[in-house]
């Protein structure tokens, strides 16, 4: 159990490519923390400079409030769950779990009770004497968690460890992560490039952008005030509606490209003029009459999902296409009108220059 | 439907019969090309079972002859040579003892030289890998005069290490343990370093048992290669108690005073026995063997 504190950490490769560019956030004892970014964004090399199989280039890891910049993996406390597994595949699950600990020198009788507790934590009783090679996908990454869990480390580390399971795999092995984690009150650092495994198991989210931390905070800060267009974007499916325009003279309307006005429900401070990007979530869009809608969504095609229904249309004046998302059954023909409207909470109005939020 | 069934049932068939005639062509081929490769061989066998005065005035023998256990025991147990003090045995331990030698060697040297190329990052690395890799265009007896002299130099003359030591780096090795090596997931290698294992527990816990197959087939390769030596053992064993097999025979053929006929079925019984344990070894390893050089799950 410990805490895990980043003090600008930044990764330069002897190559020259900036990977971090000052990573700064705390991560406190027992949270399940997930890092979440596109392919690329630093997370993994974030993930793993924790670990310490990469050099930190700058600023300082502490582990319990230990620099650990310069100590060996073995030595740091943590544990590591990868992609593909990585098990020995010439060895037994249970040689597999045993041999971090051996190494340790820890005796036998405690090892045998770590593995035993492990595997019935894990219900891979039965498969102690298996190699991984006749396990299947699911069982061999329950395996992986198992050997992190055998060392009782501080902190488990886990780099997009269900990216290579099948959906309904994935789901499942996520409530036994969340259920683990509740479980062994341990420090928990995630990395995937999912949304929804990022909003499902985190207590707090760290998104990243080009080796760059967009917003920490937890799911629902990110979802309700996203801090940047970049998080607005990435956080919820379908994604986003974004609008671009500038804002008008009233400072409560967004002039369009080709020249109609957008009315807000809210008043900016910001300069009239700026150029903004105005966001609203498919599902916060609502029918409104007439007189008080904002959008004029002609429906072009209809994804029917059961629970809810997402229409996709366009609107004049907007170059992105936009999306409404309604619960239940429903089924408008294409070329439909629909006049929609939203609330003043709901709505999310970045600076288009910088992504900034200006709400 | 019915129409269907009648129709296609002929087709069927005279398909059948095509391939049936196409399958008696391959085996055809197939039977033609071994016994081009093993009719050789079985002539030897059965020479081998003749006195030498029968192979000398017929030549060689399609049948077996009557003198198979004395020819034999003859072959392996009599002292021959010009000092008489080298019997068959004591050829084919000296073989054995090259082959597996030059073997077990050459594994140990390249796996450990493929692992320093592949896991570590020092200075001209890569060009240490080139160098060996261009060694693998320079043949033995390009640079066997050099080595004769440093073997000469050093006094290992007529001895096993003499033999084995300088033939043992080896760049084929090296190079398919390197591309081996490659093809392990680099998250094995984190795993063990989280794990605690430090390079030399990786290498032996991890690699080498990952290695299996492959250190199978390398055995196999260079113990047939090391066995079939034949210019280097006769540079570097003068002493007749250090001949290997394949001198050995040469040398019998080579008695041949005054009057005398030669040791033709000696010489032809030495040369199967000298045949034996590599085709032995191949046999045995040979599941192992398709499996190293074709296996790439891991």
């Amino acid at each position: 159990m410990a805490n895990v504190t980043l003090d600008t950490v930044r990764k330069t490769y002897p190559n020259g490519y900036k990977a971090v560019h000052g990573a700064d956030f705390q991560i406190r004892d027992g949270e399940f923390i997930v890092l979440v970014g596109p392919s690329g964004c630093g997370k993994s090399t974030l993930l793993r400079m924790i670990a310490g199989l990469e050099d930190v280039t700058d600023g300082e890891i502490l582990i319990d409030n230990a620099v650990v910049n310069d100590v060996d993996p073995a030595r740091r406390d943590i544990a590591m769950v990868f992609q593909n597994y990585a098990l020995y595949p010439h060895m037994s699950v249970r040689q597999n779990m045993a041999y971090g600990l051996k190494n340790q020198r820890m005796n036998k009788a405690e090892i045998a009770s770590r593995i035993e507790e492990a595997a019935r934590t894990l219900r891979l009783e039965d498969y102690l004497e298996r190699k991984p090679g006749q396990l299947s996908g699911g069982q061999r990454q329950r395996v992986a968690m198992g050997r992190a869990i055998v060392r009782h480390p501080k902190v488990f580390l886990f780099d997009e460890p269900l990216s290579n399971l099948d959906a309904k795999l994935r789901t499942q092995l996520r409530a036994e992560l969340k259920a683990l984690h509740k479980r062994l009150g341990a420090t928990f650092v995630y990395v995937t490039h999912d949304q929804v495994e990022a909003m499902s198991l985190a207590d707090r989210i760290i998104i990243m952008s080009a080796g760059q931390v967009e917003q920490i905070g937890t799911p629902m800060d990110l979802y309700l005030r996203p801090a940047s267009r970049f998080v607005a974007d990435f956080i919820g499916s379908p994604a986003m509606n974004i609008v671009h325009g500038a804002l008008g003279e009233d400072q409560a309307s967004v002039t369009l490209a080709d020249g109609t006005a957008l009315p807000l429900p809210i008043a900016l401070e910001t300069a009239p003029g700026t150029k903004v990007d105005v966001g609203v979530r498919p599902e916060h869009l609502h029918a409104a009459d007439a007189t008080s809608a904002q959008f004029n969504l002609t429906v072009d095609f209809v994804e029917q999902l059961g629970a809810d229904t997402v229409i996709h249309g366009y609107q004049k004046g907007v170059e992105n296409p936009l999306a409404l998302r309604l619960t239940g059954i429903h089924a408008p023909e294409a070329g439909t009108v629909l006049t929609l409207g939203s609330d003043a909470e709901h709505l999310h109005i970045f600076e288009s220059a910088t992504g900034r939020r200006l709400n | 439907m019915t129409d269907v069934q009648t129709t296609a049932a002929p087709q069927t068939v005279r398909r059948k019969k095509t391939i049936k005639w196409r399958k008696v062509g391959d085996h055809a081929i197939l039977i033609a090309g071994s016994l081009l490769m093993l009719v050789p061989v079985l002539m030897v066998l059965t020479t081998s079972t003749f006195d030498n005065v029968t192979i000398h005035k017929e030549g060689i023998q399609f049948y077996f002859g009557d003198q198979f256990a004395e020819n034999y025991r003859k072959a392996m147990f009599e002292k021959g040579g010009f000092t008489k003090t080298v019997d068959g045995a004591r050829m084919l331990m000296n073989s054995l003892i090259l082959g597996i030698g030059f073997a077990v060697g050459k594994i140990v040297i390249s796996m450990m030289a493929a692992y320093a190329i592949v896991y570590f990052r020092f200075r001209f690395g890569t060009v240490a890998f080139w160098m060996i890799f261009t060694t693998l265009l320079l043949p033995l007896e390009v640079r066997i005069l050099p080595s004769y002299e440093v073997v000469q130099s050093l006094g290992m003359l007529n001895t096993y290490q003499g033999l084995i030591i300088p033939l043992i780096a080896s760049a084929t090795g090296t190079f398919y343990f390197r591309q081996f090596f490659k093809s392990v997931p680099e998250e094995l290698l984190e795993a063990a370093r989280i794990d605690g294992a430090g390079p030399f527990k990786f290498f032996i816990d991890i690699l080498v048992p990952l290695s299996q197959t492959m250190i199978a087939a390398m055995f196999i390769i260079m113990f047939v290669f090391g066995w079939n030596q034949y210019l280097w053992p006769t540079l570097m064993t003068t002493d007749e108690g250090m001949f290997t097999l394949v001198r050995g025979i040469k040398q019998i053929m080579q008695v041949w005073i005054g009057a005398n006929i030669p040791d033709y079925g000696l010489a032809m019984a030495l040369a199967i026995i000298a045949m034996t344990p590599p085709v032995a070894i191949v046999i045995f390893f040979q599941s192992w063997f398709v499996k190293g050089l074709t296996e790439s799950d891991k």
